[in-house]
């Protein structure tokens, strides 16, 4: 009630003299996402043809793998969510020990290769796995007590293991933001806690949510490995599995690009109705509210303790163990002709003996942080206009931003062949290649977070900074970047953690050249050496644990 | 939004126009005597890695010819064999690396190779020679086996159709045909055996199926990390536990019925830049100097069978069966058994 | 700062704005009228957020500002929703804009202090926005408004959002300083009584036409249109059947009263009415009777009056409209 709408200031903005200057910012994220996605993609689909098209959308097999690829993305997106809302309270509401860290493992999932995740996955939860060990030792039993791997449910909690950090950051990040004095009001109408949730609270948090969401679902559609090999084989297979085959396989570049072409339609459709859907919930409220007073563990009643407590185990439990499970995997080798584990640096030695690990590590850090500051200012300027309208369809715009995590990964690397044939091959061009095609990789993480972040903003903030004499440049760094802090850390963390787990471009763009620390643990596995890859991917998860700590910990004062 | 759309044009526009400059530039270049001293391998990505063979192959060829060698790893072998696809009007590449039986039948599609028989390529043996008009050169070879734990079975199995004993429950895993060369391979040794019926061999087997995976890395990781005591990999996959974790815990076992070869071949490229070069590196590829560092680098077996093995391939047992469908009946078949397959495991 | 619009148009979806409006130095003029009238609206072109179609704002009768960012246009504005900036404090949201006109530090410093103690919270310089109460932010958001010397200064509903007693404390306080500063003021208000007590003239705006201009006594008194005279006070319409024209007529509640025998001027008209209902008000009853034709009229009556009396009312002041 006390807010403008978004759409009250519309027709300022589309009459408004800065038009041309906004369309040629607007012009710098376009460009990278065109050169580096939409080129490339492109030069693939343009083999289809339209009957090959509609031959791929009649095959009934690939219909119900469509059916099937929708349905467990719906259902890990919702279980997502559900287990990340109470995170996202969590960390929006209470100050406890180990908090920053916390908020730095969650977005761990992402830098790992989906081998060493699975294999995490199963080093923790499988049928030897960790869990299973100790239940058969305290059981005394030869059985496996909990079949919780190869099937559909397997696939829902990998799924939600990966993505529900999504939805804990974006969430939290509007939750804190959320206003007490709404929420006291409500309180003193006499509202219960569920009710409050249900019509203060939540309203608040659906852009946030929906933000999540869509993300999440567009992630789990395009699921592959732990899809096949967690749910336990080719009965649940996803579009991405028959893309990979005619791509790979079968060699049918044409069939492969149908199909990519019509789980991009989909995802693009889905987009766009969440785009939308977040535009009518997002209209009117503000964050310049009291921020939520961070309480003491201790403050909260006992069963409220105890289910908290219970939450962080289970989540600790999902996140920590399998990236644990490769840890302790890292420090381990064979002793013996019998080959038992014991505890050794050897897996350390080997994979960092040789030239590639330094260079992989150099090489890795530098794609990330150039990645963060490229997508960052990208994605900001992105979601800058399509939310204040400076652009005629701005939902067609965070669509087409969205869409890099749409098409087919398999698709995008066979376009990636054609962008590097049209570049000279001297090393230096093929780094800045796979920076920018790094930082296309991360702007749909980018730019939903700056939208959600900007949709935050109150306008009237803007209009009071205009009429104290601010122009557009000094409202923008003085007053909407302050605020925009929360979506940075976050928006940062994510580029951080694609780019530096990223190696389908890493590793086409430079024809192999130039190894990154992903590429390095693929290539130790197919030599065999599972114990240095997961040295390496211990290494690579400390390196990104501390660049968020340290993020977080700079970020979390005042840096502006 | 339309000046963007316009600006965006102009961008794209330029683009377009640097790309055909750089074009340009390479075929001056190519004009040039000088490049007759280059050489473009498309390899897969092991190949290339510090512990594949790239490190003890190529500077020896280099140094001994003067050539320089520009070794592009382009992925797995399905994805150097599309990129040369993708490139077939204007080809970059000279040779193209792993092309097998399987894919060989999508490359002659393409017509994307060219035949040329190397100097000294009698002492290939003939069955592993799988296209006598040697477009497709071999290099490596090995055998698909079941490979188990020996800690955990005592019984291995003896044949495919002990596979599927009661005993085995849970126990073996394999890799999905439509994303893995092994898995694929697997697909072709049932049927190889099994013939038309093998939908009902994979229906009997799926008990003992504990997951497929969707590659050979996944699958074997989870082998290793002793989530299931057998998976499907190579005869020369428990060598590189003698050699390099001194264990021979790890085996892999020859079935009754024979074991589905896996040959690894070299192709020159049709209208390949520096065809002589290439010729030169296909003769190279036979020479000791090449053929003696596979073992250890790629754990497969050398063509060449004048090779001493090291001692860690005494683990490798050696076929006396060696299954090979041809590869014009596979090109013909394939999306079919793909479609039986499917049917009989999700069943 | 005078200020002219002149014939402002600006239409958006199935609304559409026209005005005209003078504003002399120094005066403090209220737009007045029901929510969605397109006062906010005409308040948000003067602001320079909203750019109108046609027309023109001209300031101090030379200057042509309608294409000006409303950056340039050196006007201040104070919110509905306070619109303070939450990343600062209260001395950095005042100082905004003089650091936005790189003051030296100094300057800045001692004018936020002179600023604050114009709106009363002297010690308040490192206080969070959080802390403040809606009176205390309404205060800050003004002293910022202030602190660039504004020869305008632009009102949305600033106190809507503030109770009862503190919205009128806070408008005689906004008055004074204003009398104090001397700008120009333009004041949206959908109150009347906010309206009336503050302002030099009011403009009263109906389905985005200005309906009339001029001082509260002129509104009240001689309301040129029926919207106006409805929306500024109370009116009782009648018709009178003996009237010439037999058209309708209207009057205020205070200028009818209980007739009395030989207590009637010149010009007073007379009507039977029938007692309806009477509330006491402290002091006086306010009170409905109902006329021959039916229609209700409002009036204060020092004493009550039983539901169906019959009796007469005297009418002092009655206008055709």
């Amino acid at each position: 009630m006390l807010n403008y709408s978004a759409e009250k200031i519309l027709p300022a903005q589309r009459a408004g003299g800065r038009y041309s200057a906004s369309s040629i910012l607007f012009l710098f994220p376009v460009s990278v996402l065109g050169v580096f996605f939409i080129f490339p993609v492109l030069s693939i689909f343009r083999n289809i043809t339209f009957a090959g098209f509609i031959d791929t959308l009649q095959n009934p097999y690939y219909r119900s793998i469509i059916s099937f690829t929708f349905l467990q993305a719906a259902v890990s997106t919702l279980s997502a969510i559900l287990i990340g809302l109470p995170g996202a309270w969590l960390m929006s509401h209470l100050e406890f020990r180990g908090k920053r860290l916390v908020n730095s493992l969650t977005t761990l999932p992402f830098v790992l290769p989906s081998v060493l995740v699975v294999l995490g996955f199963v080093l923790c939860f499988g049928n030897s796995g960790v869990i299973n060990s100790l239940l058969m030792k305290l059981l005394n039993t030869d059985k496996t007590p909990l079949r919780i791997l190869y099937s559909f449910k397997a696939i829902i909690m990998a799924h939600t293991f990966y993505n529900f950090p999504i939805c804990l950051r974006l969430v939290s990040s509007a939750w804190s933001q959320s206003g007490k004095s709404r929420i006291e009001a409500a309180q003193i109408l006499g509202a219960g806690p569920v009710r409050i949730f249900r019509t203060v609270t939540l309203p608040v948090l659906m852009p946030a949510i929906i933000a999540a969401a869509s993300l999440i679902f567009i992630f789990c559609f395009m699921s592959f490995a732990v899809i096949l090999v967690l749910g336990g084989g080719p009965s649940f297979s996803t579009i991405e599995v028959e893309i990979y085959r005619l791509a790979r396989i079968s060699i049918d570049l044409e069939a492969a690009a149908s199909l990519a072409l019509a789980g991009a339609v989909i995802t693009a459709l889905l987009t766009y109705f969440y785009i939308k859907l977040q535009k009518k919930s997002a209209a009117g409220f503000s964050n310049d509210e009291a921020p939520i007073a961070l309480r003491k563990f201790g403050c909260l009643s006992r069963p409220a303790r105890l289910l908290m407590l219970l939450y962080l185990l289970l989540i600790s439990l999902l996140i920590i163990g399998p990236l644990l499970a490769v840890a302790i995997r890292s420090f381990q080798s064979r002793a013996g002709w019998s080959g038992g584990l014991v505890f050794s640096l050897n897996a350390y030695k080997s994979a960092f003996s040789g030239r590639i690990a330094g260079s992989a590590i150099k090489n890795s850090l530098i794609f990330a942080f150039s990645s963060v500051l490229i997508s960052i200012p990208a994605g900001i300027i992105a979601a800058y206009a399509s939310v204040r309208k400076k652009i005629r369809f701005p939902e067609f715009s965070e669509t087409m931003f969205m869409l890099p995590m749409g098409v087919s990964a398999v698709v995008i690397g066979l376009g990636y062949y054609s962008l590097s044939s049209i570049i000279p091959s001297a090393s230096e061009n093929r780094a800045v290649l796979i920076i920018f095609a790094h930082s296309v990789i991360a702007l749909p993480f980018v730019v939903r977070t700056f939208t959600t972040g900007i949709q935050r903003i109150n306008v009237s903030l803007i209009e009071a900074s205009q009429t104290l004499g601010a122009g557009f440049a000094a409202t923008f760094i003085r007053i909407e970047l302050p605020l925009l802090k929360g979506s940075i850390i976050s928006a940062a963390a994510f580029a951080f953690c694609i780019s530096a787990g990223e190696i389908n471009a890493a590793l086409i763009l430079s024809d192999g050249a130039i190894p990154t620390i992903p590429i390095a643990i693929y290539r130790l596995i197919s030599s065999y050496n599972f114990f240095g890859a997961c040295a390496m991917g211990t290494l690579l998860m400390f390196i990104c644990g501390l660049a968020f700590y340290l993020i977080d910990r700079f970020g979390g004062s005042d840096i502006f | 939004m339309k000046k963007t759309l316009k600006l965006s044009l102009l961008m794209l526009a330029a683009a377009l126009i640097f790309t055909g400059c750089s074009k340009n530039d390479e075929n001056k270049s190519s004009a040039d005597a000088e490049t007759e001293k280059t050489l473009v391998i498309y390899c897969y990505d092991s190949f290339a890695s510090e512990w594949g063979p790239a490190g003890a192959v190529i500077p020896p060829f280099e140094e001994k010819y003067g050539i320089n060698v520009e070794l592009k790893s382009a992925g797995d072998s399905g994805q150097v064999l599309s990129r040369a696809i993708l490139e077939k009007k204007a080809p970059k590449a000279d040779i193209i690396m792993g092309i097998d039986n399987n894919l060989l039948a999508k490359a002659l599609k393409e017509d994307v190779l060219t035949a040329y028989k190397p100097k000294n390529s009698g002492m290939i043996p003939e069955h592993l020679v799988f296209d006598p008009e040697f477009r497709a050169i071999p290099f490596d070879y090995g055998y698909f086996a079941i490979n188990y734990d020996s800690e955990k079975i005592t019984n291995p199995p003896a044949t495919l159709e002990d596979l599927t004993k009661p005993e085995y429950k849970d126990s073996l895993i394999l890799m999905d045909p439509r994303t893995s060369g092994p898995g694929l391979g697997f697909l072709l040794w049932t049927i190889s055996v099994y013939g038309d019926d093998f939908p009902a061999y994979w229906e009997r087997l799926a008990p003992s199926i504990l997951t497929i995976t969707d590659g050979w890395d996944s699958g074997y990781g989870l082998y290793t990390a002793g989530e299931a005591p057998m998976v499907l990999s190579y005869t020369t996959s428990p060598p590189y536990h003698v050699e390099y974790e001194k264990t021979d815990r790890y085996k892999a076992v020859l079935f009754d019925e024979g074991n589905y070869m896996h040959i690894e071949a070299m192709a020159i490229v049709k209208d390949a830049p520096h065809r002589k070069a290439a010729e030169m590196f296909i003769d190279y590829m036979l020479t000791e100097d090449f053929q003696s560092a596979i073992p250890l680098t790629n754990f497969m077996m050398p063509v060449n069978p004048e090779i001493e093995l090291p001692e860690s391939f005494s683990y490798a047992p050696v076929s006396e069966k060696p299954l090979l469908l041809p590869t014009a009946e596979i090109d013909a078949n394939l999306e079919n058994w793909l479609q039986s397959w499917l049917e009989a495991t999700t069943k | 700062m005078s200020i002219e619009i002149k014939k402002i148009k600006f239409s958006y979806d199935d609304f559409d704005l026209e005005a005209d409006l003078d504003i002399d130095t120094g005066e403090f003029v209220s737009i007045l009228g029901p929510s969605g009238c397109g006062k906010t609206t005409l308040l948000r072109i003067i602001a320079g957020f909203n750019r109108p179609e046609s027309g023109s704002i001209i300031m101090n009768g030379k200057k042509d500002i309608t294409n000006q960012p409303s950056a340039a246009r050196n006007i201040g504005m104070v919110f509905q929703d306070y619109a303070l900036f939450p990343h600062l404090s209260v001395s950095r949201n005042i100082a905004y804009g003089l650091e936005i006109r790189k003051l030296p530090a100094r300057v800045i410093k001692d004018r936020v202090l002179e600023l604050l103690e114009l709106v009363q919270l002297k010690g308040y310089e490192k206080r969070n926005i959080h802390e403040l109460s809606g009176g205390e932010k309404q205060r800050v958001a003004l002293a910022r408004a202030l602190a660039p010397e504004p020869e305008l200064l632009l009102f949305d509903e600033p106190l809507s959002a503030l109770d009862l007693k503190l919205r009128k404390e806070l408008r005689r306080e906004i008055r004074r300083i204003q009398k104090n500063v001397g700008f120009t003021a333009i004041y949206v208000t959908h109150d009347q009584e906010e309206a009336m007590s503050i302002s030099d003239r009011i403009a009263v705006m109906n389905d985005g036409r200005v309906c009339q201009i001029g001082s509260p006594e002129q509104l009240y008194d001689e309301p040129s249109n029926i919207f106006t005279a409805g929306f500024i006070g109370t009116i009782n319409r009648i018709t009178i059947p003996s009237d010439e024209a037999g058209s309708g007529m209207m009057f205020r509640p205070e200028n009818c009263s209980l007739y009395e025998e030989g207590h009637s001027d010149e010009g007073d008209t007379i009507i039977k009415v029938k007692a309806v209902s009477s509330e006491y008000r402290g002091g006086y009853y306010s009170c409905e009777a109902v006329t021959g034709n039916n229609e209700i009229i409002r009036f204060y009556c020092g004493k009550k009056l039983d539901c169906g009396l019959s009796f007469k009312l005297k009418i002092s002041r009655l206008s055709r409209f």
